[in-house]
């Protein structure tokens, strides 16, 4: 079937052939990316995935805002779709930094959320209500390590940027996400891995949808090691650490900590009676022994329970593709999905129904060979995007031609963070620039693009294509299809 | 300084050679999986030393204080005469005094394998502290054991504080959670986790700097050799392996019975990380040996992943020089068939099986820590530990009867992991240069060291205290050191520097990142002083002498300070004054410096060259977001 030739116009008013225009913002490390689909009329669908920044961005107010105007610009004030992939301050802060824009010029018509959002669902309230806890006691313990001497806070305050203030604060990204919520005029959704549907007023577009997987047990995997330890896993957030909480929380509503205690009651001393035992006076108490004292290993491993957490809600990730039915050209928007939650999508089987009713089935090794826009997942850090070939369906797999990655990092505040190892992991960054040959973008400030005519991969003319596709500017990266 | 002994019933103990202490033969998470619970006992054996309430001894002191519960346990008193008649407490999970001689018990085993191993004493390493003008290091005479040190499944070696802490992980009382089956969990009841922890503070003592991530390999060569000491420790108990190899009946070739006994270990515990993957699998209920995969060596990354490779390379010896060592006991029980009629095999025979596999075990277990004093002081490689390994074993065993070297090689090889700069893989090509291309002015020094030292093992004899010979090894320590200072041996030292690979005369042209004094020229470090006294082939003694010696130098990888640490490994011959040894990594190296770059840009398990694994408290990695 020929094309279209009318030239239709798009939001912001200019000419545009294009099926969808993304632009991802180039604020800080964060995620916030506005996907404008073009309807059957010309008129674009706008589409938002998250808008958020770490919390030590400096004056991050300001900088939200003028995330949070351009998006009023280019929609017009209308927002078809909010998409809140996780509860991270990095993807959710904007909301609130820049609550006027959004309250008061940006109207929401409807607003995704995964599965784990959903206060009917009871397995995600019990996520819900074991994250709060957890994080409570993550908190309690940073609170101690801090009035310790010879102790730091900094490994477990650093993980805890990412949950923004404490869980009941206006600027928690619960409170965040609760706020969208609660607006009047939203259609508000939670999605389930292997649910696939017709993008509304779209009629090109299918969404499919990845993750979070339903299985917690899944949810917690969160490393790249086949060799993962194994030994006493349960499925529930960090169940090994239940104990720290327990001791962290002690009296925390109707929880009865005494079981977790090792021993009965008669075992155990106090430390104002051991204080004039000899035993423990010569071995524990006395001055010379303060260098070995064991007083606060336990508090330092509320550190390990932290990234835990921080993990957990990363895999809580709504991970999104987006198919265009007639070329069958995908984008992938894992939110910071990392490879436990990719391991789940190749056990999953998307029932599609095309337009005359016949049924597709459609299975994750149909998807990844056409991405041709691939998000990368947690700003590239080591475990936030799949390999594949050997071990499930990843990277390996994104076999397109045109295939342009984009990679919301910043690398001086990766670095301030103590991540710049991580995240963006350099080896992942190698591979990204391999398999685009060339066409990886990343929106830290201080990025050179990269300019298509020294892609010696690329044909001459692919490199006019991308030349015309990408363009980037100080305040943003625009990708056009 | 010693616990003071008894007054009284001391004499009746003096005469003891062995402290006998019940315990668990398998993890109790792992018994509640087992058909036949019931057996679940064995006898430690702990060289007999009196003991102080705790168990506080010459090596160990076992303090209970669990901060998270905000309780102290009573120690327990081994020495209390219903106990030690008892041979130990009951084992019982909800005695913390149970936990206290556990720990103990299986602590002083492994010390007691290192100590037969190595020949010598050891020693934790020790404390750098000011104590007087001139004196900063200080002995530290006990490892200190927490039993329940935290609430998490997990247990670590504090390097600084000189202690062993283990966690323990409760039921939750939190009605949104999952209990547990079985309620508390307690990493200090399982064998493998304790003697795991153990090794990585006695490896730490012998060769310290392998704590600095200098290369992929160095973090997981630390929790690969833990892992071995406590595989083969364990499997070293005939009662242990007794039951499996009753189980499997008629199929003994397959030698499938340990390895998957192995596995399950692993399982209960979280160590061997890869074993199911390298070794073997269970497939349709029955276990299959996996071909193993040359190439993951330069895939794998991460050190607990990496270090199964090793496990199982050497794991994989194991299996073999146990079948070679069974094959005739089978001939003979089968008429030659070598198929055991159906049913179960006659008691006597699981017996001899069982004692063999114990015994391959131990020899494993053995041949794995004498490879130590073999190894270089800083920056190992798998290869290197392979070539450590055998040089070691012909050292002591010249004739490889049983073909234990030829299953080692084999083993390794078929994992990829052997040194890469090497043609052949042959013993004699693995074995370690020997130290005879020194020039005459380097034998004349090297036969002056040699000299001076000849008085150390003498001196060290097992009848002094652990401290005295602490303090003797010190002071031979520091003579090693002054001899080599170019001020004082610049005229002796010949073309030691080009042998050993170390730098230490100052040069016209200034190295980069290394530390110099005008007197003293370049900076290094005696890090150790170790007697090796063993038996030749007529029976006559030994005595070999290790020196480590390490330097460092800073270089930059994009806009970083790394430390590179280089040194060597001397092996001196106290009888002919010669040197046997050098096994060197020399501090300017430029592919050395090229790898270590390579490795920096791609690694996300090391933080500015220390050992970030391990000195963080909790081994575990600290991987990021």
């Amino acid at each position: 079937m020929p094309r279209k030739r009318k030239k239709v116009v798009n939001g912001n008013g200019a000419a545009n052939p294009s099926k969808v225009r993304i632009r991802t913002y180039r604020h800080g490390l964060g995620d916030c990316h506005l996907l404008a689909f073009t309807k059957p009329d010309g008129s674009a669908f706008h589409l938002l995935i998250d808008c958020g920044v770490v919390n030590r961005t400096p004056d991050p107010g300001p900088l939200m805002t003028r995330v949070a105007k351009d998006i009023v610009d280019q929609t017009g004030g209308v927002l078809d779709v909010l998409v809140a992939t996780h509860q991270h301050t990095d993807h959710l802060s904007g909301f609130k930094q820049a609550e006027d824009e959004f309250k008061n010029n940006i109207k929401m018509k409807r607003l995704w959320l995964a599965w784990t959002e959903d206060p009917a669902n009871p397995l995600g309230k019990q996520i819900q209500r074991q994250l709060v806890r957890k994080l409570k006691a993550v908190r309690t313990a940073a609170k101690k390590l801090a009035g310790l001497k010879g102790e730091s806070a900094s490994g477990i305050n650093r993980v805890l940027d990412f949950f923004g203030a404490a869980p009941g604060h206006a600027s928690s990204t619960q409170a965040i996400l609760d706020a969208l919520q609660k607006r009047k005029e939203t259609e508000i959704s939670y999605h389930n891995p292997g649910d696939t549907f017709i993008l509304p007023e779209v009629p090109n577009v299918r969404v499919y949808v990845l993750g979070p997987p339903t299985n917690p047990a899944q949810l917690k995997m969160t490393t790249p090691s086949k060799s993962k330890r194994e030994g006493y896993e349960v499925p529930e957030i960090a169940g090994d650490a239940n104990g720290l909480v327990d001791a962290l929380q002690p009296n925390d509503g109707d929880v009865d900590t005494e079981l977790s205690y090792p021993f009965e009651k008669w075992h155990r001393r106090s430390a104002n009676t051991m204080r004039r035992n000899k035993f423990f006076r010569e071995h524990y108490f006395r001055k010379s022994q303060t260098w070995r004292r064991a007083d606060n290993y336990w508090l330092t491993c509320a550190e390990q329970l932290a990234l835990a957490l921080n993990d957990f809600t990363n895999n809580t990730s709504l991970a999104l593709a987006f198919e265009f039915i007639d070329s069958g050209e995908v984008l992938l928007f894992p939110g910071d999905a990392q490879v436990g939650s990719w391991l789940t999508w190749s056990e999953l089987t998307w029932n599609a129904t095309g337009p005359n009713g016949a049924q597709r089935k459609v299975q994750l090794a149909d998807l990844f060979p056409h991405i041709v826009f691939y998000k990368a997942s947690h700003h590239a850090s080591y475990n936030g995007t799949l390999t594949g070939y050997l071990e499930g369906i990843g990277l390996e797999e994104m076999t397109h031609p045109d295939l342009v990655c984009v990679v919301p990092v910043d690398l001086a505040m990766s670095k301030e963070m103590g991540w710049d190892r991580t995240l963006p992991w350099a080896p992942l960054l190698t591979r990204l620039k391999d398999k685009t040959r060339g066409r990886l973008v990343l929106t830290d400030p201080n990025e050179i693009p990269p300019d298509p005519k020294t892609l010696d991969a690329l044909s001459p003319t692919e490199q006019q294509r991308f030349a015309k596709q990408v363009v980037v500017t100080d305040n943003h990266v625009d990708y056009t299809l | 300084m010693p616990p003071a002994s008894k007054a009284n019933g001391s004499s009746a103990n003096n005469a003891r050679q062995w402290r006998k202490l019940r315990g668990y033969a398998f993890d109790p998470i792992l018994s509640q999986q087992f058909e036949t619970a019931g057996i679940n006992e064995i006898v430690f054996r702990a060289p007999w030393e009196p003991l102080s309430p705790g168990p506080i001894g010459d090596y160990l002191e076992v303090i209970d204080y669990d901060p998270a519960s905000k309780a102290f346990y009573e120690p327990v008193d081994l020495d209390d005469p219903s106990i030690v008649g008892g041979d130990g407490l009951d084992p019982d999970e909800s005695n913390p005094q149970f936990h206290q001689q556990f720990v103990y018990a299986v602590a002083m085993t492994t010390i007691r394998n290192f100590e037969q191993a190595l020949g010598r004493k050891v020693f934790w390493t020790r404390r750098d502290e000011k104590k007087a003008k001139d004196k900063w290091e200080s002995f530290v005479p006990r490892l200190r054991i927490y039993p329940h040190a935290f609430r998490g499944a997990n247990a670590f070696y504090s390097p600084d504080g000189k202690a062993l802490a283990f966690g323990y992980f409760p039921a939750s009382g939190d009605p949104t959670g999952v209990q547990l089956p079985g309620g508390v969990v307690f990493t200090c009841l399982s064998h493998d986790i304790i003697a795991h922890e153990t090794t990585h503070s006695l490896l730490d003592t012998i060769l310290p700097r392998y704590l600095d991530a200098t290369n992929p390999d160095v973090l997981a060569f630390h929790e690969a050799f833990a892992d071995l000491v406590a595989l083969f420790q364990h499997f070293s108990f005939p009662e242990v392996l007794h039951q499996q190899i009753a189980k499997t009946r008629g199929d003994l070739e397959s030698q499938s019975q340990l390895g998957e006994l192995a596995q399950q270990f692993g399982q209960a515990t979280g160590l061997y990380g890869g074993l199911r993957e390298a070794i073997g699998e269970m497939k349709d209920g029955k276990w299959v040996p996996l071909k193993p995969d040359p190439a993951a060596y330069e895939t794998t990354d991460e050190p607990h992943a990496r270090g199964a490779l090793l496990v199982a390379a050497v794991f994989d010896a194991f299996l073999t020089i146990y079948r070679e060592r069974v094959e005739d006991l089978i001939r003979i029980a089968t008429g030659g068939s070598g198929v055991l009629p159906a049913g179960a095999l006659p008691a006597d025979l699981t017996n001899r099986l069982s004692r063999e596999a114990a015994k391959s075990a131990q020899h494993m277990l053995g041949i794995c820590i004498r490879a130590l004093d073999y190894c270089p002081p800083a920056d190992i490689t798998f290869g290197d530990y392979l070539r450590a390994l055998i040089t070691a074993d012909v050292d002591l065993v010249p004739e490889d009867d049983h073909h234990y070297r030829v299953a080692i090689i084999e083993a390794f090889r078929r994992r990829g992991l052997y040194p890469r700069d090497l043609r052949t893989l042959s013993e004699q090509s693995l074995h370690w240069p020997s130290g005879d291309q020194l020039d005459a002015a380097g034998r004349k020094a090297i036969a002056f060291l040699a000299k001076k030292l000849r008085a150390l093992p003498q001196r060290s004899h097992h009848k002094d205290s652990r401290e005295q010979t602490f303090e003797i090894w010190r002071e031979f320590r520091r003579t090693i050191h002054r001899i080599l200072t170019p001020s004082t041996g610049r005229n002796i030292l010949g073309n030691l520097e080009e042998i050993t690979g170390l730098v230490l005369v100052p040069r016209k042209k200034k190295i980069e990142g290394m530390e110099i004094s005008k007197k003293k020229g370049y900076h290094f470090e005696v890090h150790s002083v170790r007697p090796v006294r063993r038996h030749g082939p007529g029976g006559e003694e030994i005595d070999n002498v290790v020196l480590g010696i390490t330097q460092h130098r800073t270089i930059n990888v994009n806009g970083s300070e790394y430390n590179l640490l280089g040194g060597c490994t001397l092996i001196l011959d106290l009888d002919t004054l010669t040197l046997r040894y050098a096994i060197r990594k020399p501090i300017v190296d430029k592919q050395r410096d090229a790898r270590f770059q390579r490795w920096v840009e791609g690694t996300v398990a090391i933080r500015s060259g220390a050992g970030a694994e391990i000195r963080e408290p909790i081994a575990h990695l600290h991987l990021n977001a």
